[in-house]
């Protein structure tokens, strides 16, 4: 697939350009160098920013103004009747010149651009985006940026020229996928950890009750996992097989009423002593139940490190009244009323950050607290403690009036709870599990000294009743939390295994990238090392761009500085010399890139650079990096202001390899033309006039045409004029660009140096200029307009055309065909 | 280690990482290139942490449904 060059840019209604009914239109060539100068103010910026509208939908000056300053109002010209911007381009391929490609946008004063493609792309817009390559539209700015931005940024930026933004993008997509506090909070990982281990534990606990209760019951080991079952059987069968109670056991054990059980025995027995006894098995029973069921090594040491993490975040907030204000900021932000980003929107002072990374900086402060508060809600119910402490306050047998772990409970939902709280949990729990042991003693020993004094078949069973009710309840809590242990471990290795394989992923992908570009930059390293040297004469100086092994960054040192070897390119390298070195890799890189766009526009690129350097980097692109000069080269589009650069630009017009064009008008309110495009304008507009017999309307048409064909000789072919030229009488131009012209050619024919062919001489002298001089400037500039007639004023406008053509010659072409070339002067051809 | 070919584009090297996930983990490696669009349509901060919670979210449901899977 053809890549592509910029053939046509036609403008009205964008920016400063009027050209109401008239656009503004510049032909480049793809073979040349287009050059196109401007003075200040005629439009030379409107067309960079025309086209950066085009291919990129942005101006980026626009992007840079507050909402407040309204900068969608902007693109249209403010002058154009139809209040519509209208952009279009052609491009044609590099590989089918013939086919062309043009596309117009345009934009109204609602902000709706629309893209069509009148030779029939079917996917105009996509066509443009494909052309929104970094290289492809470049100014000052994106040169002087380059070396003075962080490594990263600088990174980033140059993965952008080197066409792997994409690549540049994913691997910080990536890496912020795969971002370990990430992954902690989205996926809970902590969390997971704690509950599973929380399981585990209390699996631990119950296994020990259910192993316990079943030797007691059974008078075996429960030896056998994997058979929980047929234990339950065994267990339940115990219990059944004794005469007394039979009946009243069930199909299982946890279809038995052990209540009904113990009153049956003692009905049974009968008797204060009996009754006590069974009271104080219950009682024991309790108390035993009431002991922790878990691992005592799970205390609320994570909920106590949460607090205090809390505290420390709350500490970096600045409280809930400034809360409401970044809030309140960050409404204004997002509705684009305040759109100084350097500025406080409150005291108005400049800032050195953007006051939406304050704001957001802060939020996420905030937002810190609110996470470590439900990771304290979570540690703290995925704690053993606060269940126990309430089943200790709740129990009847310790007999506790002031509860404390309802509002412990309270105040962890509202992120109350404090370091004091969570110590005052600590120290009930341990005040109630000491009460617990106490009263578990006295009852135990209790029911000991009653058991010695009753008769020992029925103490036997009471006690293989209570243990089969324990059985059942430590079974229920066993296959709980084995199962709950399962699901939060299972769910625990899939994602700490996601986390691990983004990681690997991310990292891959990193090194691959890291890899390619590296790959790249040493591609166009003896390019950027050669064009800076050529550029700056500097062979002393060669400057080094290295990417980072692991990360974006891409530094920019010098490996040797006048004998000094890696020193730094920022600190040492004046701002011309960064520049030229600047300019060096981007013309590099863009020379190495494949995208689809094969032409590149500069706009005021040299304005760090004096004229020597200015002349380096032309000679440079016309010479080695410009299509025509080189097949892989590029076609290259220069914006300037300068008018030492545009003397070389006129130099060079028309030689072969390099086209000029000159930018004049009045915008914003007139017309911007380029000066070809002016010349044939005017002289068309005259003719008309002429032809409808409008004198007098033709005739400023007329004084303005001459003058442009009399000053392009005078330019082309080096014609010296005096030093008061352009402060002389405006109505008498003409004549003093004639005088001026005819004095050189006569000087230099006196001197024999003269390089005109004689019928060229004869015209000028014997045809043309007499006929200029007698059909107008005889009648205008003596005000005597009145006897002019439209066929008098055409022989002029034939004659100065004929005029311009004696300054020119026939140079044969190597397929022998000739070329029209201005002489260089009035003493050499070329 | 992966390499990218710098003359294939975007599309073909990621299809390279995307085949080097598959071996590394053929359970996983279907979760990642269902979030990989997301990941490449990210192209700021602001995006990317929308991204991100957004394919977080995305994964634990499709881990969830994972194990839902292979405990059945």
């Amino acid at each position: 697939m053809g890549r592509h060059f910029l053939k046509r840019v036609r403008i009205e209604g964008f920016r400063g350009i009027n050209n109401e009914g008239d656009p503004l239109e510049l032909r480049f060539d793809p073979g040349k160098v287009n050059s196109v100068f401007a003075v200040n103010g005629t439009g030379k910026s409107s067309i960079f920013e025309a086209l950066a509208y085009a291919i990129r939908g942005t101006v980026p000056k626009l992007d840079e103004l507050s909402a407040a300053e309204k900068p969608e109002k902007y693109y249209v010209n403010k002058f154009h009747g139809g209040a519509l911007a209208t952009i279009e381009l052609e491009f044609v391929s590099d590989d089918t010149v013939a086919q062309s490609t043009v596309i117009i946008v345009t934009r109204d004063e609602a902000g709706t651009r629309t893209v069509a493609s009148p030779s029939g792309n079917s996917d105009p817009e996509g066509f443009l985006a494909s052309l929104d390559e970094a290289f492809a539209l470049l100014d000052y700015q994106d040169f002087s940026r380059f070396i003075d931005e962080s490594p990263l940024n600088r990174g980033r930026s140059f993965s952008a020229l080197l066409g792997l933004s994409e690549y540049s993008d994913l691997r910080q997509s990536l890496r912020s996928a795969a971002d370990t506090r990430a992954l902690d909070t989205d996926l809970e990982l902590n969390i997971l950890a704690v509950r599973a281990q929380g399981f585990e534990q209390s699996a631990t606990t119950a296994l020990g009750r259910l192993q316990t209760s079943f030797q007691q019951l059974v008078g075996i080991a429960l030896t056998d996992l994997g058979d929980l079952d047929s234990y339950a059987v065994q267990a339940r069968d115990a219990l059944a097989g004794v005469p007394l109670i039979a009946e009243k056991v069930g199909t299982s054990l946890g279809e038995t009423d052990f209540d009904d059980i113990f009153a049956s025995i003692r009905t049974a027995e009968g008797g204060k002593e009996r009754l006590e006894l069974s009271a104080l098995i219950q009682d024991v029973q309790a108390l035993t139940a009431l002991a922790r069921s878990d691992s005592p090594q799970l205390g609320l040491d994570s909920v106590k490190t949460g607090v205090e993490e809390l505290n420390t975040l709350l500490e970096q907030t600045r409280g809930g009244h400034s809360k409401h204000l970044y809030d309140a900021a960050s409404i204004v932000l997002n509705s684009n009323e305040w759109t100084s980003p350097d500025i406080c929107p409150l005291c108005e002072s400049h800032l050195d950050r953007t006051i939406d990374q304050i704001v957001d900086e802060q939020i996420q402060r905030y937002s810190a607290v609110t996470l470590k508060i439900t990771e304290i809600q979570t540690l703290w119910s995925a704690s053993p403690i606060p269940p126990w402490l309430r089943r200790l306050e709740d129990s009847n047998l310790l007999d506790v009036e002031d509860k404390v772990s309802g509002v412990l409970s309270g105040k962890v939902a509202d992120g109350t709870l404090s370091l004091g709280d969570v110590e005052r949990a600590e120290a009930r729990v341990e005040e109630l599990a000491k009460k617990r042991e106490d009263l578990l003693a006295t009852k135990s020993n209790r029911r000991a000294d009653l058991e010695k004094s009753l008769p020992p078949s029925l103490v036997r069973l009471t006690e293989q009743v209570e243990a089969g009710r324990l059985f059942n309840a430590a079974l229920d809590d066993y296959t709980t939390s084995t199962a709950a242990y399962d699901t939060t471990s299972r769910t625990l290795d899939l994602r700490q295994r996601w986390a691990a394989f983004i990681t690997t992923v991310a990292k891959d992908f990193a090194e691959a990238e890291t890899k390619m570009t590296s790959a790249k930059i040493a591609g166009i390293s003896a390019t950027y090392k050669s064009m800076f040297e050529n550029l700056m004469f500097a062979k002393d100086i060669i400057p080094e761009l290295k990417r980072h092994d692991q990360r974006e960054d891409l530094h920019v040192h010098l490996s040797d500085f006048h004998g000094l070897h890696n020193v730094s390119a920022r600190a040492l390298l004046s701002e011309s010399y960064r520049n030229a070195l600047a300019i060096s890799v981007f013309l590099a890189a863009a020379l190495q890139h494949q995208g689809a766009p094969r032409f590149i526009v500069l706009d005021d690129v040299t304005s760090s650079f004096d004229s020597g350097h200015q002349l380096n980097l032309m000679e440079l692109i016309r010479t080695r990096l410009q299509y025509g000069a080189a097949s892989d080269g590029l076609q290259f589009v220069v914006f300037s202001h300068d008018g030492q650069l545009e003397k070389y630009f006129d130099r060079l017009d028309g030689e072969g390899d390099w086209t000029h064009q000159r930018l004049q008008g009045s915008p914003p309110l007139g017309n911007v033309m380029s000066q070809n495009q002016d010349g044939n304008r005017l002289r068309k507009t005259a003719t008309d006039f002429l032809d409808a017999g409008q004198v007098r309307e033709a005739q400023p048409l007329m004084r303005q045409y001459l003058e442009f064909k009399l000053l392009q000789v005078i330019r082309k072919v080096s014609i010296p004029v005096p030093i008061d030229f352009a402060m002389k009488d405006h109505m008498r131009m003409v004549s003093n660009c004639l005088d001026a012209i005819s004095s050189a050619i006569d000087m230099t024919d006196k001197a024999g140096l003269l390089i005109l062919e004689a019928p060229q001489l004869s015209a000028i002298r014997t045809t043309y200029v007499p006929a200029i001089v007698g059909n107008w400037v005889n009648h205008y500039e003596t005000a005597s307009g009145a006897s002019l007639s439209p066929a008098m004023l055409k022989s002029v406008l034939q004659a100065i055309d004929e005029f311009c053509e004696c300054f020119k010659w026939d140079e044969v072409q190597t397929d022998g065909s000739t070329k029209q070339l201005w002489y260089k002067s009035l003493s050499k051809k070329k | 280690m992966i390499e990218f070919d710098e003359t294939a584009g975007l599309q073909a090297n990621l299809e390279r990482l995307l085949l080097a996930a598959d071996e590394s983990d053929p359970e996983l490696a279907p979760i990642l290139r269902s979030v990989i669009g997301d990941l490449c349509a990210a192209d700021d901060e602001g995006t990317r942490r929308t991204a991100r919670a957004k394919v977080n979210e995305s994964v634990r449901e499709q881990l969830a449904q994972l194990a839902e899977e292979s405990s059945s």
